[in-house]
């Protein structure tokens, strides 16, 4: 079968045939595994670089200035980035470059001069549409994410926005979506035992059209999931690769599932186990994180308990004042009192003591102790005067009124303080209430503080997060596990898959024969042209196996020198390109970037006469767009022509 | 006397009337000095002209005992002090007698703090005492600088008819009767050293009165009776 036009019908047919099963049946496998056929030759697609523009401002150099660097208008044919020294940034630029048509800025530029810049623009063309990526940031900020970037296409005269938002993996898997569905590439599909299965889609195609050195595949950096491979075939234009790859993935897996199931059974077991106890505690989990606060509700009442707590305080502070102002009036009207009954009582004793003195005749002068006539005493008193001193006696009512006015003052003195005491003790217990309020307020906030501060909130939604991841992976790894996948009709998934791989890879498998024919001839020529003389005959299997015959002994790419494997890789994607041009079909984008090896991996003679090569071999394609970056020497200013020449000179940056 | 104003001026005026009217009390300075002088006398063998008289040895005695009788808080610290050695119940009672009754306000006649401590000029009430025949101060006799008081006969007859006359003076017989219990018969040096541990009086600027210390023994009475 090596009808490349087959339809889709004769092959469900031919599949259903084999495996003694309804075609339904096959269709059901194939939707349940996501195996799509794709029947059609693709048309070739050209990628052509036409502008860069960056701006920015270069700091921490010897030469720090605003960049405002611009190079294009590019077509396609031979162009070069020239500096008379290492490091003068031309990798920069063919990696910003790269960066800007994966739509990937983290990985690919050096921080440094990442954080210079504050403007880069690429525009591209496929086939005839024009597209634009543009990335803006402050100059100086190194996070990607924080950058804006846009994938815009010219439409008429204006640029219509495809993408507008952070430099993140969304604007990376918009522009990757976009640049596949304008090259018509499908995802591939790949399997292996520690990713399990995965695709690899623009990041992979970009990628391979950068070569800088002589790498470990001929069109990959990578050299597992037989990446090169499926480059090798997506790029010559296959139909019904990407379907084979898809249904060979998907046998992998189910065999993969398989195989450990009578082994697994009691694992399963465990799992299932596993999965109860984890979702148990997901429920009780979410219940706690049900019961978590309203942080914003928190805040809300903590301001709210703020202001009331200033307005108590306050209060408290003016009653304290009010309070000790009322204990000292308090403590003075005490001291009164205290001090108007100690008068009255020293008053009354004083009264009392004379009473008690005057009935007691004199005996003798207190001065001179002589004896007194107790006649002249007695009639001393009756005339009312001192029988010493003759003065006249003082009239007993003075003192009692002294002492009325003395029991006025206490009862006054008693009143006020009976007063100040009832006031003093209203204030204080209005004080302590208040305190009361204040400490209730305080207590509010220090309890809505810990509240917010409380790391069991965010304890209580990182566990639920980590349950509900943990609970997913195990219903997947579950739900994969062969106890419970859906085969048990019929003679399996496994048997139509493997159908599915034979009858799908029948239908491609002479023209890949056949096209792996050319490109090897090619590719030999290519190498010879190249430098590799004594090459007698390169010739690449179905098997992504490129077996060399150099110099009467067989050999193979990982076994070429560094050298030898870059002129390799770029002659490889040069074939390529040939024969799908010669053949009208193919997906190679048609542009290759050579950044110069190190000079270890080739010298710089041998650079200038590769590209000299390579100069001859684009000018023959019409529509191949290569761009080399380089050291300048002269060799190599002969190889391109000024004008299609990024050459500062002088040992300048180039931007 | 509803305003702090008027709270504040009060005690101001009331000061003042005192401590003019406490110079003027003689009447009552010489009763307390007699019930002091009497109780605090010991029996001589000097024969008067109504008979035995009892001798009554030491002005700074004599200043020492009044002053207890005059400062009832600093009398309440020393009968803690007792209580706090002998734990009888009734002198710890003796105390909250004593503030029950306000005493440390109300029978508070302040003395001034002098070179050898507290001091009043007793010479008024003890001229009040001569006249009347209850009290004579004793002659010194060679190189003697210590002055004694002869409590005459008559000076115990005539305090049970003073008291039998005006009951209120019944506080100055059972003060004096108190303080005595303490004071017994040791000198007015050994007294007036137990007095100076007071900061309070020891510190006492010469010539200003002596401050009460009434709050801090209220304090160690309720510590000592357990109560806040």
């Amino acid at each position: 079968m090596t009808d490349t036009a087959a339809t889709v019908g004769d092959w469900v047919a031919t599949i259903a045939g084999r495996a003694g099963v309804s075609t339904d049946e096959v269709r059901e496998v194939l939707e349940r595994h996501g195996i799509e056929p794709q029947a059609s030759l693709p048309r070739r697609r050209r990628l052509c670089l036409t502008n860069l523009h960056l701006k920015g401002m270069k700091r921490g150099t010897d030469d720090d200035r605003p960049i405002d660097f611009h190079w294009g208008p590019l077509s396609s044919g031979l162009w070069a980035v020239l500096s008379e020294d290492n490091f003068r940034g031309k990798s920069s630029l063919l990696n910003i470059a790269q960066a800007a048509l994966r739509g990937s800025f983290s990985t690919e530029v050096k921080p440094d001069v990442w954080g210079w810049l504050s403007l880069v623009q690429l525009d591209f063309r496929v086939d005839a549409s024009s597209y634009r990526i543009t990335l803006e940031k402050a100059a100086g900020e190194k996070d990607p994410r924080l950058a804006q970037a846009t994938l815009a296409r010219l439409d008429g005269d204006e640029w219509f926005r495809i993408r507008t938002g952070p430099a993140d993996k969304g604007f990376e898997d918009a522009v990757a979506d976009n640049m596949m569905e304008e090259f018509g590439f499908a995802k591939f599909h790949a399997f292996n035992k520690d990713q399990g299965s995965h695709t690899h889609g623009w990041n992979s195609i970009a990628a391979s059209m950068f070569v800088n050195g002589p790498g470990k595949a001929v069109f990959a950096e990578v050299h597992h999931d037989g990446v090169s491979l499926r480059l090798l075939q997506l790029f010559m234009g296959l139909p019904w690769v990407t379907t084979y790859t898809a249904a060979t993935t998907a046998l992998k897996k189910v065999t993969a599932d398989r195989a450990p199931e009578k082994a697994a059974a009691p694992g399963a077991d465990r799992l299932s186990a596993r999965l109860a106890r984890l979702e148990a505690e997901l429920v009780e989990a979410r219940k706690t994180n049900d019961r978590r606060i309203d942080r914003v509700e928190l805040r809300r009442r903590l301001v709210d308990a703020d202001v009331r707590l200033v307005t108590l305080q306050t209060r408290v502070s003016d009653g304290r004042d009010a309070e000790a102002a009322l204990t000292r009036q308090v403590s003075m009207a005490s001291s009164s009192l205290g001090s108007s009954r100690g008068m009255l009582q020293q008053l009354l004793d004083e009264k009392a003591a004379g009473l008690v003195f005057r009935t007691l005749r004199p005996v003798c002068c207190p001065s001179c102790d002589a004896g007194l006539d107790a006649r002249a005493f007695v009639a001393a008193e009756l005339s009312g005067s001192c029988a010493l001193c003759g003065t006249e006696h003082v009239d007993g009512s003075d003192e009692d009124i002294r002492i009325e006015d003395l029991k006025a003052d206490v009862a006054d003195a008693e009143a006020t303080l009976a007063s100040l005491r009832a006031q003093a003790e209203a204030a204080s217990q209005h004080q302590r209430s208040t305190e009361t309020a204040r400490d209730g307020v305080r207590n509010e906030i220090d309890e809505i503080s810990e509240e917010l501060a409380s790391t069991e909130v965010a304890d209580a939604e990182i566990k639920v997060r980590t349950l509900e991841a943990q609970v997913s992976q195990l219903r997947e790894i579950l739900a994969e596990a062969p106890v419970a996948a859906p085969v048990a009709t019929g003679i399996g998934d496994a048997e139509i898959l493997r159908r599915v791989v034979k009858a799908t890879k029948e239908l491609y498998d002479d023209l890949q024969r056949d096209l792996l024919g050319e490109v090897s001839q090619e590719l030999t020529d290519l190498c010879r042209r190249f430098g590799m003389k004594n090459v007698e005959r390169m010739e690449w299997s179905a098997n992504n196996v490129l077996r060399i015959r150099q110099g009467d002994a067989d050999t193979n790419f990982s076994s070429l020198a560094a050298g030898e494997k870059l002129r390799v890789r770029i002659a490889a994607a040069l074939a390529v390109i040939e024969v799908a041009r010669r053949r009208h079909f193919g997906r190679h984008p048609g542009l290759l970037v050579l950044d110069s090896p190190a000079a270890q991996e080739m010298s710089p003679e041998h650079f200038a006469a590769l590209m000299l090569s390579v100069r001859e071999v684009v000018s023959q394609a019409d529509d191949v767009q290569v761009i080399i970056g380089a050291v300048a020497r002269p060799e190599l200013l002969d190889v391109v022509e000024g004008s299609r020449t990024l050459h500062p000179g002088d040992d300048r940056f180039l931007f | 006397m509803t305003s702090g104003i008027a709270a504040d001026e009060a005690p101001a005026i009331l000061r003042a009337k005192r401590s003019s009217a406490d110079t003027g009390l003689h009447h009552r300075d010489a009763v307390r000095l007699l019930f002091i002088l009497a109780l605090g006398s010991e029996a001589d063998e000097t024969v008067g002209d109504a008979g035995p008289v009892r001798i009554f040895r030491g002005e700074k005695r004599a200043m020492a005992i009044d002053f207890l009788v005059r400062y009832p808080d600093y009398l309440a610290h020393e009968l803690l002090n007792r209580y706090e050695h002998e734990r009888r119940p009734e002198q710890l009672a003796e105390v909250e007698t004593i503030f029950a009754a306000d005493e440390p306000d109300v029978r508070l006649v302040k003395m001034i703090r002098w070179h050898r401590g507290a001091f009043q000029n007793i010479e008024t009430p003890l001229a009040i005492l001569r006249f009347h025949g209850l009290v004579r101060a004793l002659r010194k006799s060679g190189g003697q600088r210590r002055h004694d008081f002869v409590v005459e006969p008559a000076a115990f007859a005539f305090m049970d008819d003073a008291i039998r006359r005006q009951p209120a003076l019944a506080w100055y017989r059972d003060r004096a009767a108190l303080v005595m219990s303490l004071a017994g018969f040791r000198s007015g040096s050994s007294l007036k050293d137990d007095q100076y541990l007071h900061e309070e009086y020891r510190d006492a600027p010469l010539g200003t009165e002596i401050p009460s210390i009434r709050d801090r023994v209220l304090d160690r009475l309720k510590r000592l009776r357990g109560t806040p």
